[in-house]
């Protein structure tokens, strides 16, 4: 026979961002705990609503499972007194374990004989059991954001006021937040105030339901979703899924009820970016387009918690809400359009960017000069480039952007594409800040890559020259995410530039002036970028160290040529030219003075002859390898190196007592070095 | 017909008078407003200075706010520059804080069976006093009508016990009871045929007082009000007077705010001055809680009393 296990924890309404999170936390524990304690379980469902949190569980084992257990006891000497009677450290032990001395037995080992208990823990009764469990999975849980209430100590995401726990229809005590758990639970806040009293804790999902609660997330994210499809079919609406905002919904609602609103047509002239996100970000709406045409429509729809009495009211009072936020944008939206874009330029030169690095006036001034010689170096339009920059932050001056500052960028398209602005140029400033995180799409075009790349230079060079960068967690400009930026746009095909002389320029470009310290550390930190997302990819360290060697900031190069790398490492024959490296790496190291070319008159073996022919051969060969990136040719072609150089070293002694025969043969190993260094420097290669 | 001792709560002045009645039988002080310009009802003395310390507070009132950036020149239907809060602030939050609010609602009238109530997360901060806390804000058919906030830190100092703090926005819970779309529409009172609105009452004020705030106040002078009320807080901090203190810091930050307002101050600049505001507020919340202890906190429950009053002493 085997048990249902019921606990709610009944809380004031949880915060709708933690509540998914703490739900998984919960299961994770709570299936921890009873595997720890040997206790056998079904399915553990989970219970997370506004007002509650907890799980039920099914198939509990009557009690958990016997466990064999071994202790050892004192030493035999130490056990019995002169007399042959038990001590009192034997009698102690005994006790402990509550068993009589005659159940122990007696094990030699090399330091003497001992006295060892061998038994078995039964297994504990489900109900003696698993309220311990749940106090212990409870206190346990990761709690992002918790809050301390009335005059008492504990904490919790917001204040809990009742606590459930039954095996079948027993109570099973729990205490915690300073309440003993029973078999008390609240429903709907206001379609079932009065208390309910379970009679058993299978009947919960029962009584649940007709309190008005759902109380599982899932299930109500369908009752959501499927709601809000009815509304919009019921008024030939069409939604597009909104999985974030659809589990937000469905965390501050226990009893999912749809709505459609409407507001007046004359919004529809504001932008539709900025009257979704008057929607969506203020109040939780989704928005709905025409079935036929696909456009926005002036139709919304809200999910309320209740079955209202008139539903009518709760309309019109979201329609009410709703005309106010449409007032605003379509207030800012009119007041930003009695000027161009580009009259707003002037208004950066007084906001400060950084205090020793200027305003956005000047900020952007400089991203126009980099962009100009890029643009030029690229044989682009430099008047285009400039314009695209010189509008770029000029949105951020306008009332939507400053009311909606995550439409920065979009907003700025949309007014520039509003005075005329040319269409390249219009594109190119809503792709500034692209991208924006991790997952989300660079530029399309060269121009936004290129505008988005100088931006992402200038902040980066920037605080570096102002001595800011990112320090352990803290990096309040976002710098590692700007390097990522750079390193995903530089992969867009029309790209695919060496970064150096663009870091330099924009170093340059600040008005701070800086060492060759701070452009190396630039470089360091973007190569250091560049190397945790490789190896994200399971790329190892030392490959990314040896092309990264050999190509610096082209970044694109090193990405190919880190990749090559990986797939050559488990070669054996690679390996030996790898270590062929190191020894020649290790060797010049040592090597104080300047090396003339290799003179072949001075070789005395067929090593040294076979070697630096075969080295004359390679280089021309890898090095149109490397101009085609096609570096897995070229790694053959090193690969192939490796009789010449094995033969090399077991035939010659480097180190000749004649000086111009030494100087000779370290020559012809800086030769091996020079020619495999055009693909990476693989003496950096670990095994 | 309401009848005597019944608040009308078909006028503002009635909603004023319904929610102070509700509040005052359920134990609390009533206060008047502040008589200064401030942000919000929170900045009253009886809220941010009150929150702190151990001993027992319940108080209700109204607080005329000022955010001058949301000034729209009596032309928005629903945003002003000057607004009215009704706040209520319980230390140590009663258990049943959140159905006391609900109830109060009740008391004016909304019917939780037709409008949808909810509680949407929203954690308070005012980066100016160095408080926050964790709660809600109240949404009433999708409009926000109350912050609902559990206090944990004020002026850098852990709340204990925990101040619950009700924040009701006036003008919106007017507009839903009267069903009007403007609030220059609300009624404010009615007295036989004469009805006064307020419109009546603001309007004119919303349009000049947007005016002054975006166009006409004079920067310069902001920014020596500002250094002056910094001045004055310090040296009334070293005087160990806590509360004109305190006035420094409203003053300061209502400067902060209109300054703010004429786009005056950079978002990097902004945040430096919003640190020197908080810096007063923490030493003015510090010196505020010195001198209750020196007070031995006489509004405490003894054996929290006692407990705090031994650890200070340790």
């Amino acid at each position: 026979m085997s048990h249902f296990y019921l606990f709610e924890l009944g809380c004031e309404e949880l915060p709708s961002s933690a509540l998914p999170n703490m739900a998984a936390d919960l299961q994770t524990h709570v299936e921890s705990a009873l595997k720890t304690a040997m206790l056998g379980y079904g399915k553990v469902e989970v219970i997370a609503a506004p007002r509650r949190l907890g799980v039920m569980i099914e198939h509990v084992a009557p009690r958990s499972e016997d466990k064999a257990v071994e202790r050892k006891g004192p030493a035999v000497k130490a056990a019995f007194d002169a007399n042959n009677e038990p001590t009192k450290a034997l009698l102690g032990f005994c006790r402990s374990l509550g068993v009589e001395p005659d159940a122990l037995t007696v094990e030699e080992s090399e330091k003497g004989a001992w006295l060892v208990y061998r038994g078995t823990d039964p297994g504990v009764l489900a109900n003696e059991l698993i309220g311990s469990l749940m106090t212990e999975a409870v206190s346990g849980l990761p709690l992002a954001k918790a809050m301390r209430w009335g005059s008492q100590r504990d904490e919790f995401p917001r204040p809990v006021h009742w606590i459930v726990s039954m095996l079948d229809n027993e109570v099973v005590p729990v205490e915690l937040f300073g309440l003993s758990a029973g078999r008390t639970t609240f429903g709907h806040r206001f379609h079932a105030p009065d208390a309910i009293q379970l009679e058993h804790a299978t009947d919960y999902q029962r009584a649940m339901q007709n309190a008005f609660v759902i109380a599982s997330l899932e299930s109500r994210k369908e009752a959501c979703w499927k709601s809000i499809q009815q509304v919009a079919a019921d008024h030939q609406l069409q939604v597009e899924p909104d999985e974030s905002l659809l589990e937000e919904i469905a965390c501050l609602v226990e009893w999912p009820v749809a709505l459609c609103g409407e507001f007046e047509d004359r919004f529809l002239e504001v932008p539709d970016i900025a009257l979704i996100a008057a929607m969506r970000g203020h109040q939780k709406y989704f928005h709905t387009r025409n079935c036929v045409t696909g456009d926005l429509s002036n139709h919304f729809i809200t999910v309320s918690n209740i079955q209202s009495q008139k539903p009518d009211e709760v309309i019109r009072g979201n329609q009410r809400v709703i005309r106010a936020r449409l007032s605003d944008a379509a207030f800012f939206y009119h007041t930003d359009c009695q000027k161009t874009l580009f009259e707003r330029r002037a208004a950066l030169d007084s906001i400060t960017f950084h205090p020793d690095l200027g305003s956005l006036g000047d900020k952007t001034a400089r991203i126009a000069s980099l962009l100009k010689a890029m643009s030029e170096a690229m044989n682009m339009s430099p008047d285009q480039a400039v314009r695209a920059a010189e509008l770029s932050r000029c949105d951020l001056v306008t009332e939507m952007v400053l009311e909606f500052d995550e439409l920065q960028g979009a907003m700025g398209s949309i007014y520039a594409t509003r005075d005329g602005e040319d269409v390249e140029v219009c594109d190119a400033i809503g792709d500034l800040y692209a991208p924006a995180g991790l997952h989300d799409d660079i530029p399309q075009t060269r121009l936004g890559c290129l505008l988005a790349l100088a931006d992402k230079l200038d902040t980066l060079t920037g605080l570096f020259a102002a001595k800011q960068p990112p320090t352990g967690s803290k990096d309040p400009f976002a710098l590692r995410r700007a390097a990522i930026g750079m390193l995903r746009i530089n992969e867009h095909p029309e790209l695919q530039l060496d970064l150096q002389p663009w870091v330099e320029q924009a170093l340059a470009g600040q008005p701070i002036q800086s060492d060759k310290d701070t452009l190396d550390a630039v470089i360091q930190f973007i190569q250091d970028r560049e190397r945790v997302r490789l190896t994200d990819q399971g790329i190892g360290h030392d490959a990314v160290h040896a092309a990264q060697a050999s190509h610096g900031l082209k970044t694109t190069r090193v990405t190919k040529v880190a990749h090559t790398l990986y797939q050559w490492q488990t070669n054996n024959e690679f390996a030996a030219v790898v270590e062929g490296n190191k020894r020649a790496a290790n060797l010049l190291s040592k090597y104080p003075d300047a090396l003339k070319p290799v003179d072949p008159t001075r070789f005395e073996s067929d090593a040294e002859e076979a070697l630096f022919r075969a080295l004359q051969q390679a280089s021309a060969s890898v090095a149109a390898d490397v101009s085609r990136e096609t570096f897995n040719q070229a790694l053959e072609t090193i690969v192939s190196l490796k009789g010449p150089i094995d033969a090399f070293f077991e035939s010659v002694m480097v180190n000749a007592d004649d000086v111009s025969l030494r100087e000779n043969r370290y020559a012809l190993l800086h030769e091996v070095r020079s020619v495999v260094m055009q693909v990476a420097d693989i003496s950096m290669i670990q095994y | 017909m309401p009848t005597a001792g019944t608040p009308d709560v078909s006028t503002f002045q009635g909603l004023i008078l319904a929610l102070q009645q509700y509040w005052a039988e359920h134990g609390c002080v009533i206060l008047q407003p502040y008589d200064m310009e401030v942000g919000a009802g929170t900045f009253h003395p009886a809220t941010f200075l009150r929150a702190i310390g151990p001993e027992r507070w319940n108080a209700a009132y109204v607080q005329p706010s000022r955010r001058p950036t949301d000034g729209r020149y009596g032309e928005n239907p629903n945003r002003g520059q000057h607004y009215y809060q009704f706040q209520v602030v319980m230390k140590p939050n009663p258990e049943n804080l959140v159905e006391l609010y609900f109830d109060s609602l009740k008391s004016l009238g909304i019917d939780s069976s037709v409008h949808d109530l909810r509680l949407v997360e929203d954690n308070w901060e005012s980066p100016t006093l160095g408080a926050w806390g964790l709660g809600w804000e109240v949404w009433l058919n999708g409009m926000e009508v109350t912050q609902f906030t559990y206090f944990q830190q004020a002026g850098g100092l852990e709340c204990y016990p925990v101040t619950g703090e009700l924040t009701y926005g006036l003008e919106r819970i007017a507009m839903y009871l009267q069903n009007v779309e403007s609030m220059y529409d609300l009624v404010w009172t009615r007295h036989d045929d004469t009805i006064v609105t307020y419109g009546d009452v603001f309007l004119q004020n919303e349009q000049e007082m947007s005016a002054y705030n975006f166009e006409h106040a004079n920067t310069e002078f902001l920014f020596d009000a500002f250094n002056e009320s910094e001045r004055m807080c310090e040296q009334l901090l070293t005087a160990e007077l806590p509360l004109p203190a305190y006035e420094q810091v409203l003053k300061a930050s209502h400067t902060f705010n209109l300054l703010d307002a004429r786009h005056a101050i950079s978002v990097t600049e902004r945040q430096r001055f919003i640190l020197r505001v908080r810096n007063l507020a923490r030493q003015v919340a510090a010196a505020y809680y010195q001198s209750r202890l020196n007070k031995g906190f006489p509004l405490a429950d003894p054996d929290i009393r006692a407990s705090i009053l031994k650890e200070a002493a340790s």
